[in-house]
């Protein structure tokens, strides 16, 4: 811990630091690209070539150890009536090979440490069963102990893994030295299985239970962790190996790399068919999921649903203040619940795509689901684990801004091209303000250098029956806009798991609570940072305060909202219980409780000193708002599961449960105006005016599944998943509805044709889904006709007011989900690679129909006739490309390409004028843009008629002339990722890239260049000057008035559109383990050091703009830089 | 496998399930409750407590959006009026004074407005349908009738021909075609002749009880608004009598000093809404103009400064005639000293930031002297115009008129209007179109707004918002605009 301490402090405030860092980064990585082009793999191979006829068994026996070095022992005389051998095989895995030559004979083999023991296989007639009810009196089996060591390929013991008796309840975990002890019958199967390596099998006859209670040890090897990682489900877990649907996983290891605040941005780019898009570089802001373009003709992309720890959580948009210029909701796009959530909490994310999957959350589940499983207890030796880091963060992508000399000749030649002459008025140009003055005023409000900090803190262990965790996490996210807000955050979590010693009851606890305290002014200074000019005196004396005697008018109006003064507190509860019952060791009864409770306390103050002091109204124009929310979330799932293995091969479950949701949002906020001291803003109550409301939103949602799931002989898979689903957003008689949908697998090369003749093929499975989901995405009641209270009085009486249109029709809609998919694993797992095709049709869509507003209101919530289809394609490519001992590179590739269709037009009214059948329904009509006309400098237009005008002289533009189309949703995205380890040392390197179209910087601009005291990018150096110049940026003017219309004219037109595509270098993961040996000396169980970047570099051509969140006037996502030191003792 | 199954589902499956069974008839706890501040339909129509929440809901809504949220700022600036200010202005403030377009949204008065009928509609079918005893069904049917009557004078002389919307069924409502003038006019006389039935002789408030509050309309407001609309109809003599029986009620209405005419529920009220404290702290009539704008304005500051976009117009202070005391007393001047000194001039009718002390009036006593003059001086009664046309100048500070024939007299009632009744509720845009003069002027006025500004006859009317031209295909554009 002393040496730690050193490791700890690295001087990441000083602001070279980090430029240092970039280098050594650079440096290391240069290094690092030498070193692999020197090594070269090499291994021990563990695979067979042979081929003969009628070859004698002990010959076969002598080339196993020949070319593997593995040594076969058995009893004397067991080989007496084996079968000669006639085999051909090339490069055969060792346990491929023994399956195979052993198949027809009387023995069977287990692998013990290099060592293969031969044991004779049990004869038939032993193990028929005795009928239970009939021969009570037959003599049970007798119970041997049988005690092991579990240890991983370098031979240290394995603490926590699992070791069950197949198709039993027993089951126990490895403790110190990865022993376990358990009670065994001869005929049973004992599966060892620990996260990351193959499960071994190990079947127990009565001749090897002797043997092997003398030294049972078994090495795991690694597996293929693609494969043989657990996957969570709804209700329960499976490997992928053995999964029919479609679902990726994100580890915590992959989580760890991202120095981030919301884990969705370490999940960007890793996960093919979630599409998540970070809407504001600001800490806390909103980020936009879309499953596999689940979307709706009116309310657009639809985020998925998503689960923590089994419970419904909040993970859109948040209740924040929404008032007016105020308002938080605009500052962070609505913020995040995810935000509430310390990603180094995170075990694991499973995102569910296809019905297979997803049928069983019924209605909620049709737009894809996110499970989120936060760390829990695992058993093992006590272990302290801390991990800290530190780092800053700077502002990202955003577009270079004028400097003086540039921005004062082209505000001279904006003058000139409108025939006028510089005037008093024109402080900027006319010597007013100094020509060789400069600010870089973006510097001033978006420039500093924000202090990010993260500690995190666990301690757990446990044995068999009982394992524990605690944790403990801080956050801290400085600003890098002006002023002195900080993002705080810490956390506390516990988890705890027990059972009786008869493994029949096993209780399961986990809770944590995160408390957050942000005091970051809601004011995104990021576009009005841009428009002063750049020799504006600007808005600030020296002493920092604003001067409100400025001449400069634009920035007082900005600057004023240094002065605001917020703060945001934030807690988040999670709460979970997990009660299991084995009445008999076949059926299991569980009953999942979830509660989930995050509360808001926001005060958002304006205070005096954001007017001017001359201002008469400055004191009755004070606010203060309250704002608190508080959203509940109640989960509670009881479900019943039987799992049996029938005969012999077959392995079989069924579920049966309920889920019932019940989520409360409340929401209470004062707003207060007018106080007579800034010293009582903390008291909004005390306002002259105050305006209160409060709301209760209540939401409820009850379903009942079954789930059969047939595994026969590893080999065929099929699932069936049933749901009734109830929702209160349709009429009594309406309301129920029947969902399911059926998968199935085949893992082809467990059959012998293809083992036998493709030994180069590891694993290939063939999967498919075909299910029906609902989907209910409306607010509740519409088929009812509501009134609604209206906020404050008319002559002392509240009013009442009714809320819409009312439709007592509405049905569920239907998501009718397609897919399939093929999984190969070549030369021993070296590539891994994976295609999925789904499709995707949404009928009887719920959607806002828009109505004439004659009828009161703009639209009626009806099921569409609409038919959108989505299909898409999907590919993982996982390779190993390098693997010795000292260096390995692998390469984790991904790619999405979706695509959406719309097959039916709505035929009750043209839904919006953007829909053109057999198009994507995320596409625009546009005018057609013909550039700057080179003649007159002037933007140009093309009409419905072919005719190409100058933007004065355009007619006006009807939806006729909407002759260009733009479909704006990405065309395909993914990432790359390619991981290095060189003896202690490992790198990732993660790239993401997507595919689109973005508004582009000059449809963004709000203003056209040319008038006084505002500022524009760099791009208007290339405008038009002289007839016959060919460029892109009109010319220059002081017109206010035209300049608006053209540029609004433009928003419109296909000239917008520009292409955002991008590669982004969104990750960058250097880390140093300290080997063994040094562990031993410093006392340590592990000790890591790192150093981590996010989003580094961008590639595009999108003009400086960020091509993430596409918008010019808010914070891009931020860069970051941090390092840090895990450390396990 | 028939043995498997009696083995394990039939005994300890069906176990398991009968375990689960208790939740199976959960079909109760689906009826959740509605989110809070919310009703049913049923509920809404059971007293004459909830139906006057409904009406008053009418009011507020009336009051929120629509026409009376600023709707006289922007028909000030349409006309000739109110003069944009600087290049800061919002771009809406622009399109309406240069090129008279309500670009940011061409739904700003209809979509509202519409919204606020089919308030009314459900109220009207509501109270009819009502099963529970009422005390004071008349006020509240009375008070509805009023509201839709007042919400479809304002849209058809927005607008021209508007669909009649009367019910609340979509079916009907969404392919409504444009009714005639003369018939919307129709239903408006109609509904204010119902409220004027209904309604009580005093201001009555939402308990029934009576009150000293102008801002739910009595009989007389009725009366008040049916002598507007029959001015509008030239209906003269109409006009007249319904004017007369407003000004014949000297104990409840007389003109008041001019620091006072907008005090809130003072005598020169006739009908006044009130801004239920929401969005504004103050008479948007207040806010639009001189906000948190100090006097005076410091120097090197201009009224942009302090978000204040628009000025009253140059030629609309010039107007006024020498010694009137509503140029004193209802204009804002401001003065600025040094580079650039100019002199500012603001609406200042209402001039304070209380939510109380005034309220934004619809009807006073002032126009009904004038409506009545104008009506006189129409039916050839020139003492009688020229008494009322002098009760309001006398006010002014004013000598009486000279105007002593039927056209001078007219066009004296005409500029008496301007100076009186500026920046109050579209009043000059609409006497404009009246007058059939709003053309020449507005052509004259384009050289003075400058920046290629042209006036056309078909910017008399809106145009309708696009949105319901593609939803109802009976609806047609006004001349003029294009179909989009």
């Amino acid at each position: 811990m002393q040496n730690a301490a050193y490791w700890i402090r690295p001087a990441w405030r000083r602001p070279r630091m980090f430029t240092k860092i970039v280098r050594i980064v650079k440096l290391s990585m240069l290094l690092l690209t030498a070193a692999f082009l020197q090594v070269q793999a090499t291994g021990l191979s563990q695979s067979v070539t042979l081929s003969g006829n009628n070859l004698e068994v002990k010959k076969v026996f002598a080339t196993i150890r020949q070319q593997t070095g593995y040594v076969v022992f058995y009893r004397k005389g067991l080989l007496a009536d084996a079968k000669p051998i006639s085999v051909a095989v090339h490069d055969m895995p060792l346990t491929e090979f023994l399956d195979l030559v052993l198949k027809n004979q009387p023995f069977t083999y287990l692998i013990l440490d290099r060592t293969i023991s031969l044991s004779r296989k049990p004869e038939p007639s032993v193990i028929t069963r005795p009928a239970p009810s009939v021969d009570t009196t037959a003599p049970k089996p007798q119970l041997f102990p049988l005690i092991g060591r579990v240890l991983d390929e370098n031979g240290n013991p394995l603490i926590g893994a699992s070791v069950m008796i197949k198709n039993t309840a027993t089951s126990v975990m490895t403790r110190d030295g990865g022993l376990f002890d358990l009670k065994v019958r001869p005929g049973q199967t004992v599966i060892i299985s620990y996260v990351g390596y193959s499960p071994q099998q190990v079947r127990l006859t009565a001749d090897n239970i002797e043997s092997l209670n003398k030294a049972f040890v078994v090495r795991l090897q690694p597996g293929n962790s693609d494969l043989d990682q657990v996957q969570v489900l709804a209700h329960g877990t499976t490997s992928k190996r053995l999964n029919p649907g479609d679902v990726t996983t994100i580890t915590s290891e992959q989580i760890a790399m991202n120095p981030v605040a919301n884990v969705m941005q370490a999940v960007q780019g890793n996960a093919p068919g979630l599409f998540i898009q970070q809407t504001t570089g600001q800490p806390g802001g909103a980020f936009n999921l879309n499953v596999r373009g689940a979307a709706n003709l009116t309310s657009g992309l639809i985020a998925p649903l998503v689960i923590v720890d089994g419970i419904r959580y909040p993970a859109g948009t948040l209740p924040t203040n929404s008032y007016s210029q105020l308002s938080t909701e605009a500052f962070l796009g609505g913020g995040s619940g995810l935000n509430y959530i310390n990603p180094n909490d995170i075990e694991r994310i499973d995102i569910l795509k296809d019905a297979d999957a997803t049928a069983i959350y019924g209605s909620s589940g049709a737009y894809g689901v996110i499970l989120i499983t936060t760390k829990k207890a695992k058993a093992g030796q006590a272990t302290l684990d801390v991990n800290v880091y530190e780092g800053v963060s700077i502002k990202g992508e955003m577009p270079k801004l004028l400097n003086t000399p540039e921005y004062v000749g082209l505000r001279a030649e904006a003058i000139k091209n409108d025939g006028l002459t510089i005037g008093k008025g024109d402080l900027d140009v006319n010597g007013t303000w100094p020509t060789n003055r400069y600010t870089d005023w973006r510097k001033i409000y978006l420039g500093a250098e924000a202090n990010t900090e993260n500690a995190n803190i666990s301690y757990g262990g446990g044995n068999r029956n009982t394992t524990y965790r605690i944790n403990g996490s801080y956050q801290s996210i400085g600003d890098i806009q002006l002023h002195k807000g900080i993002d705080v955050n810490g956390g506390l979590g516990f988890s705890l798991t027990t059972r009786t010693e008869d493994n029949k009851l096993e209780l399961d606890f986990a809770g944590s609570y995160l408390a957050s305290k942000n005091t970051m002014i809601p004011y995104d200074f990021s576009s009005g940072s841009t428009e002063d000019a750049p020799n504006a005196p600007g808005p600030f004396n020296a002493s920092g305060t604003i001067n409100w005697n400025t001449d400069d008018p634009n920035l007082t109006q900005v600057a004023n909202n240094l002065y605001r003064i917020e703060d945001n507190v934030t807690n988040n509860l999670i709460a979970n219980g997990t009660l299991v019952y084995k009445p008999i060791p076949s059926v299991t009864l569980r009953a999942i409780i979830g509660y989930n409770d995050m509360t808001s306390k926001e005060w958002t103050e304006l205070p005096t000193t954001t007017f001017a002091p001359t201002s008469t109204s400055a004191a009755a124009s004070t606010q203060s708002i309250f704002n608190n929310y508080d959203m509940r979330s109640l989960t509670a799932a009881p479900y019943a599961e039987y799992d049996k293995t029938l005969w012999r091969k077959n392995d079989l479950s069924v579920k049966v449960g309920g889920e019932l949701d019940e989520q409360t949002t409340y929401q209470y906020n004062i707003r207060g105006t007018g106080f007579p001291s800034d010293a009582l803003l903390n008291d909004p109550a005390a306002g002259a005016t105050i305006v209160n409301t409060y709301s209760e939103t209540p939401f409820r949602d009850l379903g009942f599944y079954g789930i059969v799931k047939d595994v026969w002989d590893q080999k065929y898979i099929l699932d069936l998943n049933g749901r009734r689903d109830g929702s209160t957003k349709f009429a009594p008689g309406d309301r129920w509805g029947n969902f399911g949908s059926i998968g199935a697998a085949w893992i082809f090369t467990q059959e012998n044709w293809v083992k036998g003749h493709l030994p180069w093929l590891s694993f290939g499975k063939l999967r498919g889904s075909d299910g029906i989901v609902g989907g209910d995405a409306i607010a509740a009641y519409q088929y009812l006709s509501i009134y609604d209270a209206l906020t404050g009085t008319y002559d002392g009486k509240i009013g009442l007011t009714p809320t819409g249109l009312t439709n007592p029709n509405l049905k569920w809609e239907q998501n009718k989900d397609k897919e399939i998919g093929i999984e190969l694993g070549f030369f021993k797992y070296r590539i891994f690679t994976q295609a999925s095709y789904y499709h995707n049709v949404v009928s009887n869509q719920l959607v806002g129909r828009p109505v004439s507003s004659v009828t009161g209101f703009s639209s009626l919530t009806l099921n569409s006739d609409a038919v959108i289809r989505n299909t898409g394609w999907e590919f993982i490519l996982n390779t190993r490309n390098i693997v010795s001992r000292n260096f390995t590179w692998t390469t984790r590739f991904n790619i999405s390409i979706p695509a959406n269709k719309l097959l039916k037009l709505p035929t009750l009214a043209n839904q919006n004028t953007n829909f053109i059948l057999g198009k994507p329904v995320t596409g625009l009509k546009l005018y057609k843009y013909a550039g700057v006309d080179s003649a007159t400098g002037y933007m140009s237009y093309t009409n419905a008629k072919g005719v190409t005008y100058d933007y004065p002289k355009l007619p006006a533009m009807g939806q006729a002339d909407e002759t260009q189309w733009v479909n704006t949703a990405p065309k395909f995205y993914g990432g790359v990722t390619n991981s290095f380890t060189y003896k202690q040392f490992s790198l990732d390197v993660q790239f993401s890239f997507i595919d689109r179209v973005g508004k582009n910087w000059l449809a963004q601009s709000n203003t056209a260049f040319g008038y006084f005291d505002f500022n524009g990018s760099t791009q208007w150096l290339n405008r038009w000057q002289k007839p016959g110049d060919k460029t892109s940026v009109p010319k220059v003017s002081t017109n206010v008035f035209t300049d608006l219309l053209s540029l609004g004219t433009f928003q419109n037109s296909n000239g917008a559109y520009t292409s955002a595509t991008y590669a982004r270098l969104q990750n960058l993961s250097f880390r140093y383990n300290f080997s063994k040996e040094m562990l031993r000396k410093m006392h340590l169980k592990g000790c890591m050091l790192y150093l981590q970047g996010q989003n580094l570099l961008t590639i595009s051509k999108y003009g400086g703009l960020d091509p993430e969140n596409l918008n010019a006037s808010v914070i891009p996502p931020l860069r970051t830089f941090t390092g840090g030191i895990n450390l396990s003792l | 496998m028939k043995k498997i199954f009696n083995q394990y589902f039939s005994t300890r499956m069906l176990a398991v399930c009968a375990l689960l069974l208790p939740a199976m008839g959960c079909n109760k706890f689906l009826d959740q409750p509605l989110p809070s501040g919310e009703i049913t339909q049923a509920n809404a129509y059971v007293s004459d407590n909830s139906i006057s929440a409904v009406v008053t809901g009418n009011f507020m809504n009336m009051v929120n959006e629509g026409f009376f949220n600023g709707g006289d700022n922007d028909l000030g600036m349409y006309a000739d009026e109110i003069q944009y200010y600087n290049p800061g202005s919002p771009t809406s403030v622009l399109f309406l004074y240069y090129l008279n377009e309500l670009v940011v949204n061409d739904a700003n008065f209809w979509t509202p407005m519409y919204n606020q009928i089919y308030g009314v509609n459900a109220a009207l079918a509501g109270i009819q349908g009502a099963t529970a005893t009422l005390y004071y069904k008349n006020q509240w049917l009375g008070e509805s009738y009023f509201n839709r009557a007042v919400v479809y004078f304002y849209l058809t002389n927005l607008y021209g021909p508007v669909p009649m919307a009367l019910t609340t069924d979509y079916a009907v409502t969404n392919v409504l075609s444009r009714a005639p003038q003369t018939q919307v006019y129709q239903q408006v006389v109609s509904d204010l002749q119902q409220a004027r039935s209904l309604l009580n002789y005093s201001y009555t408030n939402a308990y029934g009880g009576t009150t000293g509050d102008r801002v739910r309309p009595d009989r007389y407001s009725a009366t008040a608004m049916l002598a507007k609309v029959y001015l509008y109809e030239q209906q003269w003599d109409s006009a007249e009598i319904m004017a007369d029986s407003v000004i014949a009620n000297t104990s409840t209405y007389a003109l008041q000093p001019l620091s006072s005419v907008f005090t809130a529920n003072g005598k020169e009220t006739i009908w006044s809404i009130e801004i239920p404290v929401t969005n504004t702290t103050a008479p948007q009539q207040y806010l639009n103009y001189i906000g948190s704008m100090p006097t005076p304005i410091p120097a090197g500051k201009t009224p942009n400064n302090y978000s204040v976009f628009c000025l009253m117009d140059t030629a609309l202070v010039n107007t006024f005639e020498p010694g009137d005391g509503r140029l004193t007393t209802w204009v804002h001047k401001d003065s600025i000293t040094g580079s650039p000194g100019s002199t500012f001039y603001s609406p200042y009718k209402y001039n304070t930031l209380s939510t109380t002390a005034q309220l934004p009036i619809v009807l006073r006593l002032g126009e009904l002297y004038l409506i009545r003059a104008e009506a006189r001086a129409e039916q050839g009664n020139i003492a009688g115009a020229q008494s009322d046309l002098n009760a309001v100048r006398t006010r002014a500070g004013l000598p009486n008129t000279t105007a002593a024939d039927q056209a001078s007299l007219l066009a004296a009632i005409m500029h008496e209007r301007r100076v009186e009744l500026f920046t109050e509720n579209g009043n000059r845009f609409f006497d404009l179109k009246r007058w059939g003069t709003i053309d020449s002027v507005m052509t004259t006025y384009d050289a003075i707004k400058g920046s290629g500004a042209k006036w056309s006859d078909y910017k008399q009317l809106l145009p309708l918002p696009s949105n319901d031209l593609q939803q109802d295909a009976n609806l047609t554009q006004n001349t003029g605009y294009s179909v989009q």
